[in-house]
């Protein structure tokens, strides 16, 4: 009769979770840890991450372990009517328990917490594109502080948002604009590329990757060598690169010397992958901003906006356009949870519709 | 970028006052010196003739030589060149010849007649060992620490005011039996404004641990000693090369039959100079680890001796606690 429900949730794993989180109370205890404020403050975290899913799995058991009791006691006569009413109102609870624990199962996106960028673009329409740019709600919820300013074919905006990466895509815009003499709807599209606001990006020399030669003369050295040469010779052993530096007449001014230079070229590399990544995630998210591969439109003359990804249609269009994004969010992140569960497909958007 | 340009300003007016170009190019002079000295087995053939002329034109390295490569001396830097490389020729060492050296990002100057010993780059090594027994001296002692240094064969200076130069609060107390040493490293006190922290003194440590010329109160103990004796056992001062030999003073050399006689003087007697867990960092020859390590021990005032490398990967350095 359980077994539906069982099967749906990893006992080990969760078990597992538990122990862990025993275990973390325990070593938070110990003196040498409240000693590091570093440590301690991890512990905590990680212990505040997994009181929901514990929590929640123990009251799993609990609620299951009251089934079966409601179950055995069907056979006696005396105490089946008490608990035959019990039972369904366990199993939907049971159930609806299961799929908390599920979501609650599925890792986090890096990403929400993390400061967005919003790269607004007007798509193919010209004038009217650029016109329509400031309709994409995207656009309205994240300028929301900001004059409309005169039209430019490109806004950047900086946010901590939450559900600003369903805004990822191609927006279709249809109404009739101002300047239209004879009442035809105009489309137009713009583009929103959602992309985490870079970290600054720094290089870590870790001393064992490095191999310093400083050239010697051979024998004891020391008092009985006279040199003025001291050339140092830094290899990073990770990605092979060599520095050398002997202009100075200290070695460790030219140790300082090297490591500055390899320092510098290491953080150039490392400037021009974050570089290439970022461009890489932005051409992946917009596509070609052609007509088609799009995921939301917005028809002015009837009212509507429509997510072609969930299919959901709202003729909340003012209200979308104000800002308020809150019920569009909500659905697409079922949708997405639902998708990470396996339970149905995914949806990039669509082509010609509406 | 400024240094180079003053000098082109110096040299501009030098040579409007003496308008006579001697019509050598740099790069051409560097070129036929490193030729002439390696045909006369004068070792860091190219290097050396870099740092006199980087030297006679003001410049601050020899990297900069290249942004005057086309620059043409004029008479008077010219024969000051001929009478530098001349010494050179004569094997006479660089820092000499040049009158200064580096250390530890400090410019010390050198002194040949009378000859002081030359700062050799492994003993920045030492600075940055006893510098960090500082640090861990004051985080035992606490901010308002006011450590002392004792250092014993100052030569040039450039150990004490190297460490004075890391340390605000420190201060130094250094002595060289050579009188010559000690004029040089006050000296280069002042031009590096260290003076007000540094003593040096004319003193002899004898071989049963008595400093003549000298006294401390009793008060007065130090909370680290530091030292590049002479450690080469004096057999080997005529086989070191000629640069070595011929210009340098051989009392900073010489360190007895096996090298340690000053080391051992140093070890068996600085419990008298120092405080309780006052640390001793000393310069050594890599063949010396184990009688040092023996020394100590038969002594029983040292709760722990390491021994540190040098920069070459060479066992360099000792390092003792006082009990």
């Amino acid at each position: 009769m359980l077994g539906s429900c069982d099967s749906m949730l990893p006992h080990d794993k969760l078990d597992a979770l538990a122990a862990r989180f025993r275990g973390l109370d325990d070593r938070m205890c110990d003196p040498v840890v409240l000693a590091d404020a570093n440590l301690l403050g991890k512990l905590v975290k990680e212990r505040s991450d997994l009181a929901p899913i514990v929590e929640a799995w123990g009251r799993h058991k609990d609620l299951v372990r009251n089934l079966e009791e409601d179950e055995a006691a069907l056979n006696d006569p005396e105490l089946r009517p008490l608990v035959e009413d019990e039972i369904p109102e366990l199993k939907a609870k049971i159930a609806k328990l299961t799929r908390e624990i599920q979501i609650l199962l599925v890792p986090a996106d890096p990403h929400e917490e993390r400061n967005t960028i919003l790269e607004i673009r007007a798509g193919e329409g010209g004038e009217e594109a650029r016109c329509s740019r400031p309709t994409c709600s995207a656009c309205s919820a994240a300028t929301r502080s900001r004059s409309a300013g005169p039209a430019r074919s490109f806004r950047r905006a900086r946010r901590r948002l939450r559900g600003m990466r369903f805004e990822a895509g191609v927006h279709r815009v249809q109404r009739v604009p101002a300047t239209e003499t004879q009442g035809r709807i105009h489309t137009s599209t713009a583009t929103v590329a959602v992309l985490p606001e870079a970290e600054e990006v720094d290089v870590v020399i870790d001393d064992k990757d490095l191999e310093i030669s400083i050239a010697a003369s051979g024998g004891p050295g020391g008092q009985g060598v006279n040199t003025t040469n001291s050339a140092v010779q830094i290899q990073h052993k990770p990605t092979g690169m060599i520095v050398k530096c002997q202009d100075e007449r200290s070695q460790l001014k030219n140790k300082a010397k090297a490591m500055k230079v390899l320092r510098a070229r290491l953080l150039d590399i490392e400037q021009q992958k974050q570089a290439s990544q970022v461009s890489a995630d932005r051409k992946s998210m917009v596509g070609t901003a052609e007509r088609s591969q799009k995921i939301r439109t917005y028809n002015f003359p009837q009212n509507r906006v429509t997510d072609h990804r969930i299919k959901l249609t709202l003729n909340k269009l003012e209200k979308v356009l104000s800002g308020d994004l809150s019920e569009m969010i909500a659905a697409l992140r079922s949708h997405r949870q639902a998708e990470l569960l396996g339970e149905v497909t995914p949806n990039r958007g669509d082509e010609d519709d509406l | 970028m400024i240094h180079s340009y003053r000098a082109m300003l110096s040299r501009i007016h030098a040579s409007a006052l003496n308008r006579h170009t001697s019509g050598k190019a740099v790069k051409h002079l560097i070129q036929c010196w490193t030729k002439k000295f390696e045909e006369n087995q004068v070792p860091e053939a190219e290097i050396s003739i870099k740092h006199i002329i980087s030297s006679i034109l003001g410049l601050q390295n020899v990297t900069r030589l290249d942004t005057v490569r086309n620059q043409i001396l004029t008479d008077d830097e010219y024969h000051r060149l001929l009478v530098k490389t001349d010494l050179r020729l004569k094997r006479m060492p660089v820092q000499y010849v040049i009158g200064e050296w580096d250390f530890c990002g400090l410019t010390m100057k050198m002194s040949q007649s009378p000859s002081v010993f030359i700062p050799r780059p492994e003993t920045e090594d030492l600075v940055s060992i006893a510098s960090e027994l500082v640090h861990q001296l004051t985080a035992e002692e606490g901010n308002l620490f006011k450590p002392y240094c004792f250092e014993i064969g100052c030569g040039s200076g450039a150990i004490s005011l190297a460490l004075l130069s890391k340390h605000d609060k420190l201060r130094c107390m250094a002595i060289d039996a050579n009188p010559a040493a000690v004029s040089l490293s006050r000296l280069n006190s002042e031009l590096l404004g260290l003076a007000d922290r540094a003593s040096f003194s004319i003193a002899k440590l004898e071989d049963d641990g008595a400093i003549h010329g000298f006294s401390t109160p009793d008060s007065i103990k130090y909370d680290i000693l530091v030292s590049n004796p002479p450690y080469i056992p004096t057999g080997e001062i005529s086989g070191l090369e000629p640069e070595i030999f011929r210009y340098e003073d051989h009392l900073a050399l010489d360190g007895g039959p096996d090298g340690t006689r000053l080391i051992e003087t140093i070890i068996r007697n600085s419990p008298k100079w120092l405080r309780g867990g006052a640390f001793i960092v000393l310069e050594i020859d890599p063949r010396q680890t184990k009688i040092i390590q023996l020394i100590s021990q038969d002594c029983g005032s040292y709760a722990g001796i390491s021994v540190r490398k040098d920069c070459f990967g060479v066992d360099r350095f000792v390092v003792l606690r006082c009990k």
